[in-house]
């Protein structure tokens, strides 16, 4: 079950929230992972076994881990160890048994699906086991909370990847109030906008630039394609994001922020600290760091860096394209800590602008598996052997450009700041956001009645 | 504590759930939405196979679109503001300020996804289609008149900014292949300036030609098939207006203002005079005016879509026979033939042995209506034999 959709919201968001608010305090984890079950069975009623073994053996191996971790470190060592392969295993076989095979000539396993959410919730179970062994969390020593953790619907299957020292106490005792659900509500109505109105109008762009594009390339369109691809992704997954927090406010939670206006980065390394926020720091504190981080030679710096990014790439998908999009950012991020990031800092302008490029072109290569495409485009983009607007391009650019700009200011800050400081300037407006927010709402509900194209992207990770 | 917005803000959210989810159960599902002139999704089946296989959970996502309370308010509000960010279309269709239609896919080339030459592909099949006509020609012993009628698209050209490169060359190629034995009479020529000059030919809101656009059709077969000097004059009808007609493409676009369209019945006196059976059944003349009230008006055009209809006027046995092999483009303008010919009209996507019907009926001429949309997609001209 998708978020954006009549069925998430009216049937079951609507029995949810009611069963949730009537239930005494005591029974309202049980709810949650009762309902979170179904949210995830409903579309995938295969895996949830899966789900619940993953559960299963990082519960039962915490308690081992927390009983030899005083005494011997071995011990808990190997217990962590056969937790993490345990889990790992299930995403390992799910995710890339078939790229693995492709590759090196095993026979490939038909009717592979990949579990929904699986690449976010094994990392969500990971985390719990390695900060246990840390010390850094308390044992989970109540099945229910810890499944609740793990399954609960706003967060399983696209994110963010809430780990569980940041949310190990809201489990045990959060607190409900007016302010959090108002909160809430409007932050997954923008979410839910920002994903059906500007995100799936753009996906709706680049398919049919796309097809265009194979038929008669040119460079206007390769070029309104990227820019089309850049928009779509992140209203999409940051929409995703926003109702997700919003969706965990209403029941109390607060989670961690995943998204940070990206497109006004001023450098890849900045970008990277504003995209997908929850991931890159798993990756730090779960590999980066244990590797040894930056602490360590430079060379041996340089190839820290490098696994990460490599997982990174393949971490969103068992593709050649995703490695090759990991190790595209990573050779930017050498760059910028060897000379480049000193001289952006001083033409922030032009950071800008080279910012936007490099993560436009990435996003290219994320789009295309086939390494011929990204190639073609990379030639349509830099008008090499390519004419410069095909056949009723100027018309699908002429009609966008209304639509574009309004995603360009979106993906900055500016419409918070400016209606901030209207509301500084005018506090009655304070209470109009109740109305725009309900009409916001309608609006959204009304592309969901008439709904022809609504993918979601990161729904296959 | 919290402010006053917030608790209206936590109120309205909760009732807009609230009210339109219980509005969904308590509501009976509607079978057909008049406005999109469709059929509306019912309650799928639960079974452990098809929830198993995710179906159930895919035609329940329908299910819950097509029978949302206040559906036909929701999907206007969307082309609504999909039209506020200027876009010009919503659902396909094209939007101005006096014509709604359905975009010709072909001109984006997006209608086949593949990476040969995708326009030779389909021009290719467009000129092998127009060859079964040719030889349809040449196997009757009795003269073809063919009319192809081109999309609203290709006529209302001047209403939209919708830049169609190449979009008349299906035209052109019409026009070179179709020999001189098929009677090939170049719609679009005739009608696109006449349409310019701010007269109704098409509809605004439906793919279909207006009785306006059949009339001027009506002259030209009738020129073709040497009875120009049986035309009826114009002046000779008396006029009925059926107001407030919206279309196939409105129903498609559903944007929350445009000019609806008007459906003109002309009437002569002698329209009581004849024997229609349409699939053996008897219709009652050549207007089935129950389909007024309904959102479907068109299909008043003698009732709509039927394989077989014959029309004889009573009591005249010496007149001749004109088959025409067809789709719902000649509807509205049979009425004006039938008052020259006897007529035995075929659905043409399931009657494509026209020269053996020809025989069997003992035609006097043959006239072929197939529209441009249909040529394009279906293939069926291609059948002729």
């Amino acid at each position: 079950m998708v978020f954006s959709s009549l069925i998430f919201i009216f049937a079951y968001l609507s029995v949810t929230l009611a069963v949730y608010y009537i239930s005494p305090l005591k029974w309202r984890n049980l709810v949650l992972f009762v309902v979170s079950l179904a949210f995830y069975g409903w579309g995938e009623p295969k895996y949830i076994a899966l789900m619940l073994v993953s559960i299963l053996v990082a519960y039962i191996f915490g308690f081992f881990i927390e009983k030899y971790r005083e005494t011997s470190k071995t011990k808990a060592k190997i217990f962590l160890t056969i937790s993490l392969i345990l889990n790992l295993s299930a995403l390992l076989f799910f995710k890339y048994y078939n790229f693995f095979a492709v590759n090196i000539g095993f026979s490939v396993i038909e009717n592979l699906t990949l579990p929904v959410g699986i690449s976010f919730y094994t990392f969500q179970i990971m985390s719990y086991s390695i900060d246990l062994y840390r010390g850094e969390v308390p044992l989970a020593k109540k099945f229910v909370p810890f499944g609740t953790y793990v399954t609960l619907f706003p967060q399983l299957i696209a994110g963010p990847i809430v780990r569980y020292k940041d949310v190990c106490d809201q489990m045990e005792e959060r607190k409900e109030t007016v302010s959090k659900f108002a909160s809430g509500a409007n932050r997954f109505i923008i979410g839910l906008s920002k994903k059906l109105i500007l995100g799936d109008s753009a996906a709706a762009v680049v398919e049919m630039l796309e097809r265009g594009g194979e038929f008669e390339p040119s460079v206007i369109g390769s070029w309104v394609l990227m820019i089309c691809y850049t928009f779509h992704i992140y209203f999409d997954f940051s929409g995703y994001s926003d109702m997700a927090i919003g969706l965990g406010r209403m029941f109390g939670f607060e989670f961690v922020e995943n998204f940070n206006y990206p497109y006004v980065a001023k450098s890849i390394t900045d970008f990277w600290r504003r995209w997908h926020i929850t991931l890159s720091t798993w990756f730090r504190e779960y590999i980066y760091i244990p590797l040894g981080g930056n602490r360590v030679g430079k060379l041996r710096g340089f190839f820290n860096l490098a696994t990460v990014w490599f997982l990174t790439g393949f971490w969103h998908g068992a593709d050649w394209n995703y490695i090759l999009w990991g190790v595209y950012f990573w050779i930017f991020l050498v760059i910028e800590k060897a000379f480049l990031g000193k001289f952006l800092k001083k033409v922030p302008f032009i950071a800008h602008i080279y910012s936007l490029l490099i993560v436009g072109f990435g996003w290219i290569i994320f789009f295309y598996s086939d390494l011929n495409m990204i190639l073609d485009t990379a030639k349509h983009l830099f008008a090499i052997d390519t004419k410069f607007a095909s056949s009723g391009i100027l018309y699908t650019v002429l009609r966008l450009l209304p639509f574009l700009i309004i995603c360009a200011l979106g993906s900055t800050p500016l419409p918070k700041k400016a209606f901030d400081k209207l509301v500084d300037k005018f506090p009655q407006l304070q209470n109009a956001i109740p109305i725009g927010s309900a009409l916001l709402f309608i609006v959204c509900i009304a592309y969901m009645v008439d709904n022809s194209f609504s993918p979601f992207l990161y729904y296959i990770f | 504590m919290f402010k006053k917005s917030e608790l209206i803000t936590v109120i309205l959210f909760c009732f807009i759930i609230a009210s339109l989810a219980i509005a969904f159960v308590v509501l009976p599902d509607r079978e057909f939405s008049d406005q999109e002139n469709r059929n509306l999704e019912q309650a799928p089946e639960l079974n452990g196979e098809n929830f198993f296989s995710g179906k159930f959970a895919t035609q329940t996502n329908v299910y819950f679109s097509d029978q949302f309370p206040l559906r036909d308010i929701f999907v206007k509000i969307k082309s609504g503001v999909e039209l506020a960010f200027q876009k010009g279309e919503n659902n396909g269709v094209l939007y101005s300020k006096d014509q709604l239609a359905v975009k010709d896919f072909n001109a984006y080339r997006s209608r086949i996804h593949i990476t040969e030459d995708t326009d030779r592909i389909y021009l290719d099949s467009v000129s092998a289609q127009l060859d079964s006509v040719n030889k349809l020609a040449d196997n009757l012993t009795v003269p073809l008149v063919t009319v192809i009628p081109p999309r609203t698209v290709d006529i209302a050209d001047s209403s939209f900014a919708y830049d169609r490169p190449d979009g008349d060359k299906v035209f052109d190629i019409m026009a070179e292949t179709l020999s001189e034995k098929t009677g090939y009479l170049p719609t679009l020529q005739l009608l696109r300036p006449i349409y310019e000059n701010g007269d109704y030919v098409y509809y605004r809101t439906d793919h279909h030609w207006t009785t306006e656009g059949a009339y001027i059709m009506y002259q030209e077969i009738m020129k073709q098939l040497g009875k120009g000097d049986k035309i009826i004059d114009r002046n000779e009808f008396e006029i009925e207006y059926i107001e407030n007609f919206s279309g196939t493409t409105a129903a498609r676009a559903n944007f929350p203002f445009y000019k609806k369209d008007t459906i003109e019945i002309w009437h002569l006196p002698d329209d009581d005079e004849y024997e229609i059976t349409a699939d053996g059944e008897s219709l009652d003349g050549f207007y089935n005016r129950d389909f007024i009230e309904k959102s479907d008006k068109y299909s008043l055009f003698l009732d709509g879509t039927h394989d077989t209809t014959v029309i004889k006027k009573k009591g005249e046995t010496d007149r001749k026979t004109l088959l025409i092999a067809k789709d719902s483009f000649a509807n509205c303008l049979i009425p004006f033939l039938a008052r020259e010919y006897d007529i035995v009209a075929l659905n043409l996507a399931t009657n494509t042995f026209v020269s053996a019907f020809a025989n069997t009926y003992e035609a006097d001429a043959v006239l072929i209506v197939f529209n441009t949309e249909n040529v394009i997609t279906t293939g069926h001209l291609g059948n002729l034999r």
